[in-house]
């Protein structure tokens, strides 16, 4: 596979993610949209890798430290969610706006 | 002995080990003695940040990349480690009664603010896109729990809008990361400036510099990417407000010198109007949002984003001056924006707030704590010979000789608009009359906070008064050499 | 011994510093740290201006910074300039800190103020002895802090604190320009000292147009401070402060520091011929002005408030025609009298509890000494031979004599106003029938310690002026200009016009006021019998009202013209700041999504700003 077809797909994983994240309301969809534009930067990252690297394993390994490090926000996001979800019993980013101005 | 201990790579990163082993240590000692045993894990943990300082005296000084190529230990890299660890000791010095009187969970706070420093030293002395990556998480997740800590509705919303807008931003960064990726087929700074170098400038190049802009931008809280840190800095507990407006922005700040100056030199003529425009937005936005304010802390937020405006201004200019002016800043910066939350700190732990009739009359209740805020602000707004203004002197230096009078001129007027807030401050401290309720309530603070704010007090006027030898510090850890 | 000379600010600043830790402690005693200190500085001034006398002169300089190649100074000068300045701002002070300790006595806020006015002594004489524009600067800031922080002294009247908000924000406007000016010169000449800045001037390294732009921008920051035209209308506000911080900041010493920031530029200003005219220009224009409007003004304080705008525009006037010692001789006359003219009504509204002069009248036989200091005061101050203001402002209308016609002519004018305005305030207030039997009755002539500095200043303000008269020759000027001086031309018709109008002013406001001859009824009375032999008194008369009205007039659309547009843009400007604050607090909506698209949209201009690029 051309190395243009990875990138088109990288893009558009990455606009779906960049668009949800902006349009969807639930704090726990946005995350799930940001796991979709980290999963773009993964894509690039590994085709990059294979098609024009010198160093076949540099972003690989690049790819292994996001998906690890997504995993550690993820949790530390939901656990925050997760508290705020007990207070208000929603997670909808409209509604958890008193801080502004 | 063991092998490591011969290791180069063990002392190159032996400051950041010292402070993730203290925050194993902070975290066990919390689970074992419980809620008595605060003062004690507060102890250790500001031996641990002290240990933290003589190990990086320790530290190896060298231009050649350590841990495969990850680690810069360079005198850059020392210049904002130092500072780093300088702001810890303060802000765990001004955290030890807030802690105890707002219930914190002792062990967590004081471990998670030695990670996000750790973290902040690995982005800086980082020479390579993937450390910087895992330095800007460790920094950036520790931050967003600390904001949460508080566990009331203002906290819990600061620490979401935190972690969604960083989460964000992560991505952004790292989409210009894996640009730069594909277009050098390299992590490595220095291998990437050459090729870049060899390529010249590319569409795609320009694309991963905005992207990498605007990620470290939302760091840094640089306008317009800036819109998170009022709302953070507000609801978050104010040791951490304190500590994410001069930590977290400063190694932002040095990202930026390393990645820009370091990796994507050869696009400087691409990048550096950039900065031009967000440093002009940046002062002049945070300022005149600024002027609106009645929470001080909100206030110091806004005035953040203005002095993160005048620090690009540094970069914008990308001369040898500019570039020691931006650390110069950076370093006055730490001390009278921690000095100034610091005062605000001692009136949360009274149980007041943090508004401008908060502060009324502070002089009659507590001249001493009054007079240093106003050197905090006084420095903040530029006026001589405290710290702000050799700050302030040597940008406005480097933008006139650096041919951006227009940017310059920027400077100088919004460092008269800021007067505005800053005065609104001193007015309600000297002027206003206390509020009812706490006219004949004295203000306390207690030992570790008296040392924190006499640091930073000290820092400011030192800096002030005797600004040759950190200069000369700039331009040695410069990386742009005249 | 000028080499001390660092003392004599380091003393009031120390007095401040007891102030802020242990003054509360310390009660209303606490006013004798000041009184002490500031003493003590007196002293040491005078051990200066002896030392300086005597051929002495400190220069001390010491590398503070070196940045790149340069290296920035910091130290302190004490030449003969320097020194009699000391020993006029370290005098005005000593005797203010003395009044005030009875004139504030009682107040809640009293270590505050005493601490306020020790730090603003000390930064004034600071300014006076720095060696450099940095340390110049430092002090010219602080002493603006240090008067905001006084006008609001009372700041449970919303009005002093908006008064004290309005001057702050005004004067800063001028210190953009100083600041402006400052760097300019740094960038230029590569020093902050003002003997570098000096000799590379005077040795024509300074192009014309460099020049005049620098000595426009420092001329901001005099015009701001010194409370020039358009940037005067915060200083008749800020006598919502005590009265005893009118008398030294905003009458003898801080709005001073604007002349005198022009004397330490003055090379500057010489190569700039364009600018040197602007200050003229300016000066005399603010003089007139001020004059017009003191006229018409019931407010004992708000008289002497546009009269000292009114006598800073004289100065400058001077200055701007190349009569440096002139400016600064009357800079230092007018410290004394204009001090103690406003100390002298700290007494009277003391005693009346009231500032408006139409219910005061009488007042002399209650308030002795008050009332004989004060019209020593007012004599010196209209000009009257012998006294300081006479050889002074004699002096400011002969340089102008040589310099241009139009210039002299608004000089004397605003003599004569001065003269006028000055008669009718003390008429008004000392002497005719008491108008309100209520403050008549209760007036009482102040405490000794508020009477003493009266009696100690009317010393100077009677004596000062023979140090520069012409029969004596000039042995101030010489002295402060160091030898070479060129005097101008003396000239007897200048002489006769200043006493003549000097004269005429009085005479004018003892007949409106102090004869009644406003009262239609009485002027009446008084005109009818002698109706036939002085018919040409009669015609007087109209005249004389008619003068009167047009000088109403005049004044009402110069304070129409005041309040409305140059008020309204000073408004404008502060307004659109706001706005504009207002829209990008706008933007912080609360929402992290509309944060994050305003990050995109960031992006996206940017992508955009790449391909116009190209």
């Amino acid at each position: 596979m051309p190395l243009s077809a990875f990138v088109t797909v990288s893009a558009v994983l990455f606009g779906m993610g960049l668009y949800g994240a902006l349009r969807r309301t639930n704090a726990i969809t946005i995350l799930m949209c940001i796991e979709l534009m980290l999963n773009a930067v993964n894509i690039n990252m590994i085709a990059f890798s294979r098609h024009l690297s010198p160093d076949p394993v540099r972003g690989q390994a690049f790819a292994v430290f996001i998906m690890t490090l997504a995993a550690a926000e993820v949790s530390v996001g939901l656990a925050i969610m997760l508290a705020i979800a007990r207070r208000r019993r929603a997670v909808d980013v409209n509604e958890v706006n008193t801080l502004k101005g | 002995m063991p092998d490591f201990v011969v290791d180069r790579n063990f002392w190159v990163i032996l400051p950041e080990i010292v402070l993730i082993a203290a925050g194993f240590v902070l975290l066990l000692l919390d689970a074992f003695l419980g809620r008595r045993g605060r003062d004690a894990v507060a102890a250790v943990a500001v031996a641990g940040a002290l240990a933290a300082v003589f190990s990086l005296t320790r530290t190896p000084v060298g231009p050649e990349p350590a841990l495969g190529g990850m680690i810069v230990s360079d005198s850059f890299g020392m210049f904002f480690r130092a500072v780093l660890l300088a702001i810890l000791v303060m802000v765990y010095l001004v955290s030890v009664e807030y802690v105890a009187r707002k219930e914190m969970p002792a062990g967590e706070f004081y471990a998670l603010l030695a990670f996000a420093t750790a973290g902040a030293m690995f982005m800086v002395t980082a020479a390579d896109l993937i450390a910087f990556y895992i330095g800007l998480e460790l920094l950036s997740i520790s931050s967003y729990v600390l904001a949460g800590l508080l566990r009331d509705d203002r906290s819990q919303e600061a620490s979401m809008k935190y972690f969604l807008f960083g989460a964000m931003a992560s991505g952004i960064l790292l989409f210009g990361f894996s640009l730069l990726f594909g277009l050098t087929g390299h992590t490595g700074l220095r291998q990437i400036a050459e090729a870049v170098a060899g390529q010249g400038v590319s569409p795609l190049a320009l694309v991963a510099v905005l992207f990498v802009l605007a990620g470290l931008g939302v760091k840094a809280a640089a306008a317009p990417f800036h819109l998170w840190a009022p709302d953070t800095y507000e609801g978050a507990p104010t040791p951490v407000s304190a500590f994410l407006s001069v930590a977290s922005e400063g190694a932002a700040i040095a990202a930026m010198l390393r990645v820009f100056f370091g990796g994507l030199n050869p696009l400087q003529s691409e990048w550096a109007p950039l900065f031009a425009v967000v440093a002009a937005i940046s002062m002049t936005v945070g300022n005149v949002a600024a002027l609106h304010q009645t929470n001080v802390k909100r206030l110091l937020a806004y005035s953040s984003i203005t002095h993160i405006g005048y620090v690009l201004a540094g970069l914008a200019v990308g001369t040898a001056a500019g570039f020691s002016a931006a650390m110069y800043y950076v370093l006055a910066y730490a001390f009278m924006n921690v000095g100034a939350f610091a005062v605000l700190v001692v009136l949360n732990n009274q149980g007041e707030g943090e508004t401008l009739r908060d502060l009324g009359g502070l002089a009659r209740r507590e001249p001493v704590l009054a007079f240093l805020m106003l050197l905090f602000l006084l420095s903040l707004l530029g006026i001589p010979p405290l710290a702000g203004f050799f700050g302030k002197f040597f940008l406005f230096r480097a933008a006139v000789e650096g041919g951006m009078t227009w940017l310059a001129v920027a400077i100088a007027l919004n460092s008269a608009v800021s007067a505005g807030y800053y005065y609104a401050v001193v007015k309600a401290m000297y002027v206003s009359a206390p509020q009812e309720s706490v006219r004949e309530r004295p203000v306390l603070a207690g030992v570790p906070m008296q040392f924190g704010l006499a640091l930073a007090a000290a820092g400011v006027v030192v800096l002030g008064l005797m600004p040759g030898a950190f200069v000369f510090w700039t331009q040695v850890a410069s990386l742009v050499q005249p | 011994m000028p080499q001390n000379a660092w003392l004599i600010p380091v003393l009031p600043l120390l007095s401040f510093v007891l102030h802020v830790f242990i003054g509360r402690r310390l009660g209303e005693r606490s006013a004798y740290l000041g009184i002490i200190t500031v003493g003590a500085s007196f002293v040491l001034a005078l051990a200066g201006l002896a030392g300086v006398l005597g051929g002495e002169t400190a220069r001390v300089s010491a590398p503070w910074l070196q940045i790149g190649e340069r290296t920035i100074a910091m130290g302190y000068r004490v030449g003969p300039l320097e020194a009699v300045m000391l020993v006029m701002v370290s005098l005005v002070s000593w005797m203010v800190l003395i009044f005030s300790r009875g004139y504030m006595h009682g107040d809640a806020r009293y270590n505050r103020f005493f601490a306020i006015v020790n730090l603003f002594v000390a930064a004034m004489l600071t300014l006076v002895i720095a060696d450099n524009f940095l340390l110049f600067f430092v002090g010219w800031e602080l002493m603006g802090l240090c008067s905001y922080l006084l006008i609001s002294h009372w700041f449970e009247n919303l009005d002093n604190a908006r008064a004290a908000m309005k001057a702050f924000m005004v004067t800063r406007l001028g210190d953009v320009g100083l600041m402006l000016g400052i760097w300019l010169v740094f960038i230029n000449v590569g020093s902050f000292r003002f003997e570098d800045i000096w000799s590379h001037v005077d040795a024509g390294k300074m192009g014309v147009g460099l020049a005049t732009f620098v000595a426009l921008m420092l001329f901001t920051g005099a015009v701001g401070k010194s409370a020039q035209m358009p940037l005067h209308i915060w200083l008749p506000d800020a006598m919502a402060g005590p009265t005893p911080i009118s008398a030294l900041i905003h009458a003898a010493t801080m709005v001073a520091a604007g002349v005198y920031l022009v004397a330490r530029a003055y090379p500057i200003f010489q190569a700039a011929p364009l600018a040197m005219d602007t200050v003229a220009v300016i000066g005399a224009a603010t003089g007139l002005m001020a004059a017009l409007i003191a006229t018409v003004q019931t407010d004992i304080k708000k008289t002497l408030a546009y009269s000292t705008i009114s006598q800073l525009g004289l100065m400058m006037l001077s200055m701007g025609v190349g009569g440096l010692t002139a400016g600064i001789f009357h800079l230092l006359s007018h410290a004394f009298f204009k001090a103690l003219l406003f100390l002298g009504s700290g007494s009277v509204i003391h005693a009346a509890e009231t500032q408006d002069m139409h219910r005061m009248g009488g007042l002399f036989k209650k308030l002795p000494v008050t009332g004989t200091t004060f019209v020593i005061g007012t004599l010196a101050l209209s000009g009257i031979p012998p006294l300081a203001g006479f050889f002074s402002k004699d002096e400011i209308l002969l340089e102008a004599f040589h310099a241009n016609p139009v210039l002299f002519w608004l000089g004397v004018g605003t003599s004569l106003l001065t003269a006028y305005y000055m008669w009718r305030a003390v008429t008004l207030t000392f002497f005719g029938r008491p108008r309100d039997h209520h403050v008549f009755e209760h007036a009482h002539e102040s405490p000794a310690v508020m009477t003493g500095p009266l009696v100690v200043l009317a010393v100077p303000a009677v004596l000062f002026g023979f140090l520069g008269a012409p029969f004596l020759g000039h042995p101030l000027q010489h002295f402060i200009a160091g030898g070479e001086l060129h005097m101008p031309e003396p000239s007897g018709f200048v002489q006769g016009a200043a006493i003549t109008v000097g004269v005429a002013g009085i005479l004018g406001a003892w007949l409106i006021y102090g004869k009644g001859v406003l009262d239609r009824g009485a002027a009446i009375r008084v005109v009818r019998p002698l109706y036939v032999l002085f018919k040409q008194k009669f015609f007087f008369d109209h005249l004389a009202m008619g003068i009167v009205y047009v000088t109403r007039g005049v004044s009402a659309v110069v304070g129409a013209f005041d309040k409305y547009i140059v008020d309204g843009l000073v408004n404008l400007v502060a307004w659109l700041v706001l706005q504009l604050g207002n829209a990008s607090r706008r933007l912080a909506v609360g929402s992290v999504q509309a944060y994050a698209m305003v990050m995109f949209a960031a992006i996206v201009v940017g992508m955009f700003f790449y391909v116009l690029k190209g």
